[in-house]
Parts: C-alpha cells; structure tokens; sequence
C-alpha cells in the first residue's frame, strides 16, 4: 500500500485523491458543529459524508492521469 | 496509464455514493416522500447509472489511451454488497425505529457528574394565577397539591470535564420564584456556564386552579390535573399532558406528545414523531409534520390536522383518527369528514354527516355500517375506490373511472353502467330518494359493494 512513489506524484488524479481524508475529516467536525449548535443532530447528517465522499471520488475519476508516477 | 496496466477509477462508484447520500437525507427531512418505498420501486435506475458511467469511463479512457476498464472491478463490488447490507440495515433500523422512538444515542464530552436536589419555601399564591417554569435543560412534573401553595422541588445534576469545576457549576446554579406581571416564574440563573450545564428538573405541586405555561429546551414535560390552562414548550423531549379542565397548547420539535382527559380543546403544533390525543372535549387540532404514528380518539369538537402530507377535518370524532407514513384510517364521525390528501391510501369507517374525500395517488376504502344520510363526495387521481353501502342503502351514484372499471353490487332498473373510450361510467339511482354519492378517479377499478 505505502508506495514511495506514490507520496511524489503531482497528477490531477493523484492530488484530488489526497483530498479525500482532510476532506473527509473537516466534513465530520462541521457535521458535529453543526450537530451541536443547530436543531439538526449528526444522525440526521451523515449522508452528507456520503456525499461529500463521492463528489471526491468522482472528480478523482474524471482528472487526467497525466504524469501520473508509479504503477 | 497506456503501458503501466492500472486503469483509471470508474465515476461509478462516486455517483452511487452521491445518490445514497441524497436519499439518505431526503429519508430523513422528507418521510412522506416514502423514499425507500420509491426506491424499492426504481432500484433498476441504479443499472441504468451503472451502465452510463461505464460509457463515460470507456470514453475517457479512450481519449487519455488508458486501457478499457473493466465493467465491475474488486472494489465496486465490495461496496456493492457494502450498499445491500446497509439498506438491510435501515430497514431494520426503522422497524425498530417505529417500535422504540426513543431510543437516541448521546454523545457528550462532559461525563463528570454531581447531583442534589432542594426544595424551595413554599409560596401561597391566588388562586386562578398563572404560573410559568423553565429550564433550559431538564424535565418538568407537574401535578395538583392540597391548598394554594406552590411548592417547588428541584433535582440538579451538574456536567462538567471534571469534578472540582462540576460543584462549582452547582454551587453558582440558583433556582427562583419571581413575581411577574402576569404571574410567577420559577427558572434556574447561571444554569448553562462555559464550563459545563446543569440540568434542571422541576417537580412542581401546584393549586388546582393555576394555568401553568411549562418550557424546557431539552427535556420532559409532564402535568395533570390542573383545572386552568396549560401551554408547554419543548425543542427535545416528550409530552405529557392528562386531566386538564381547560385548554391545552403543545409545542415540540423532536419528542412524542400524549394529551389525554381534556375539557378544553387541544392545539399541538411543530414537528414529532408520537402524537396520541384521547378523549378532549373541545377542538383537537395538530398542526405541522408528525412522523407518526398519529392516533386521535374521541374529540367532542372538530379535528384539524394540517401538514404537509394533508389536510383532515373531522366534526365529532367519536371513534379514532389514526395516520402512519402510509395510510389513513378513520372510523366513527358524529358529523361531517372532510380529507384531502397526497400519496395516502386511506380508510374511512362510518360517517354520519357528508363525507368529502380528494387523494392524489393511493386507495380508497369507504365502509359505511349504517345507511348513508349525507352526500358522499370521493375525488381520486389515481388508485382504487372501494364503497361499501348496506344492503338497504338508497341512494343516488354518480361514478366515473378514466381508463378504469367499475364493478358494482347494486342493480336497479335506473342504474345505467356505460363504456366508452375506455372510460367507465355508473349512474342512477338506488331505491327512493336517498343521498347523492359521487366517486371520480382514474387508471383504478371503483367496486361498490352491499356490505353482507
């Protein structure tokens, strides 16, 4: 899994890949936040983790491979 | 890459999360859309999503020269089964859901508690005075109590991140009688500190006569017996409210309500999931979206519900009113019933005054046990109608099902059934003069049935 390689690629593909955890991670603590201050609880909003996820994984899908490193 | 063998990631799998995340919440925020109802109904569209971003990866794998990727790779099937079994799993959970809606899970931070309790002088007041109580967190009893005092006992139960700061909490938190202007307020001061919250509750024994207005934000709400008003507000928590010889008014926002024995008319409005009303002597009217299940029973008055999924006038329910996420049944009404719905099949039991029905897309099932005296009016979009009429019933039909059938028990020389064009119509008349029945729908069959 931990590829050397893979930490020095630059293509689109391999960046946006990146974003997923911060991402991801952001997304749970405005959930929380949002949990705790509004009348909306974390249980009602976790689709939108789902949501997010995808997003993420399509625009990972869709960027060019150009100058992507490793296998 | 061309040469390095490893096919870019397919959209297929960024889309499908996309769509669950939105039905999820569209579940959530819209129950009466029934989502997982239309779901089971339009699962194939996933193939069809499927099949499309297949071809949009086929197309950009062309225009980069990747290799093709396959049509389902190790990881979209594993979250292909990932996605069964977490629909499994909801279906689970809302079954379990509609069994125990209270069960919630609490996330805090603040796990050090401290607890005392208190009870405060007891203060005479008039009689017929109002009385307010809030806390901000924490349940509310309420109940009657020999003589004029007002007598206030307290359970304070201090969170905080640990145990010094948690008494400190404690020893700051004051709880008060004040004299207003329309009356009393008993509330807690410096109950939500940054350091942590106390949660309040309140155990009031109060004059019989008093009104009583009752508010906590996150909490319990209980009373009965009070002959004088009673208004209670709650963001999170359960209401209960019995034995009141006036009116009643309920607000709440997450929680069930249960109002029973009331001599005034009731009023809940917001959003919920319980909502049980028996016995009020005056209106009974509810007011904003209820997941369910609604069950009303006896209310001398009118019956208003008004929410998104429709609007139900009943006058003098003197059997029940009951709504789920897919259905109305309502049995016994003393005078007029007047239901306009969408999405609903409903079910109707015995009216004695005119019966009016307009529904959208769901079956209806009228039964009458005695003669019908009143006009019966059914308007359906779609779906079926099924009338049933004692043997005996005199009446006046008029009846049409577009691209539909009609299929009746009733013959008499004055009733004409026609076909044309696919629509079926019935009309004439049944016996001597009787009331006037008309039913309207489409794609659906009407049976008009002798109840045996």
């Amino acid at each position: 899994m931990s590829d050397p390689n893979q930490a020095v690629c630059h293509c689109p593909h391999c960046k946006i890949r990146g974003l997923m955890g911060p991402l991801m991670i952001i997304t749970v603590g405005v959930l929380f936040l949002i949990g705790e201050y509004t009348r909306f609880s974390f249980l009602e909003l976790w689709p939108i983790l789902l949501i997010v996820a995808g997003v993420v994984l399509t625009a990972q899908s869709l960027a060019s491979k150009e100058g992507h490193l490793g296998s | 890459m061309s040469n390095g063998g490893r096919q870019r990631s397919s959209i297929f799998t960024g889309l499908l999360l996309i769509v669950l995340g939105i039905l999820f919440l569209l579940a959530r925020f819209h129950p009466d859309l029934r989502i997982w109802h239309l779901f089971w109904r339009f699962w194939p569209v996933l193939i069809i999503l499927w099949g499309i971003a297949k071809l949009v990866d086929h197309f950009s794998a062309q225009r980069a020269g990747d290799a093709r990727p396959p049509l389902l790779t190790g990881g979209e099937a594993a979250l292909l089964v990932l996605v069964v079994f977490v629909l499994a799993g909801m279906g689970i959970y809302t079954r379990i859901h509609e069994r125990n809606p209270d069960l919630n899970i609490d996330l805090d931070v603040f796990n050090h508690k401290t607890s005392q309790s208190e009870e405060l002088p007891p203060k005479a007041i008039p009689a017929g005075a109002h009385v307010m109580v809030t806390t901000a967190l924490g349940s509310i009893t309420a109940h009657v109590g020999d003589g004029n005092d007002l007598r206030v006992s307290v359970t304070e139960t201090a969170e905080a991140a640990n145990e010094s700061a948690a008494d400190e909490l404690l020893k700051s938190l004051k709880v008060v009688i004040e004299q207003t202007r329309d009356g009393y307020s008993v509330h807690p001061v410096n109950q939500e500190m940054e350091t942590g919250h106390v949660t309040v509750d309140f155990d009031l024994t109060l004059p019989k006569s008093v009104s009583l207005s009752a508010d906590s934000h996150h909490g319990d709400i209980s009373i009965s017996g009070l002959a004088g008003a009673v208004s209670v507000t709650t963001q999170t928590g359960d209401i209960e409210v019995h034995d009141v010889g006036a009116d009643v008014t309920a607000q709440l926002v997450k929680g069930d309500a249960r109002i029973d024995d009331i001599t005034g008319s009731v009023r809940i409005t917001g959003r919920g999931n319980e909502i049980e009303m028996n016995d009020v002597a005056g209106d009974a009217t509810l007011q904003g979206e209820f997941f369910g299940p609604v069950r009303i029973r006896n209310v001398s008055k009118t019956t208003h519900y008004t929410s998104q999924a429709g609007d139900l006038t009943l006058a003098h329910l003197t059997g029940r009113l009951e709504l789920d996420s897919g259905e109305i049944a309502v049995s016994d009404v003393g005078g007029f019933a007047k239901l306009v719905t969408h999405d609903k099949d409903i079910e109707v039991e015995n009216v004695a005054g005119r019966l009016d029905i307009a529904g959208t897309h769901g079956d209806i099932k009228v039964t009458y046990a005695q003669l019908p005296r009143e006009d019966i009016n059914i308007a359906n979009g779609t779906g079926e109608v099924d009338l049933t009429l004692p043997a005996k019933s005199n009446f006046e039909i008029s009846a049409i099902s577009r691209s539909g059938e009609i299929q009746s028990d009733f013959e008499a020389p004055g009733l004409q059934p026609a076909d044309e064009n696919g629509t079926a119509r019935l009309s004439g008349k049944i016996g001597s003069a009787g009331p006037k029945i008309s039913v309207a729908t489409s794609y659906g069959t009407i049976y008009l049935r002798k109840s045996s």
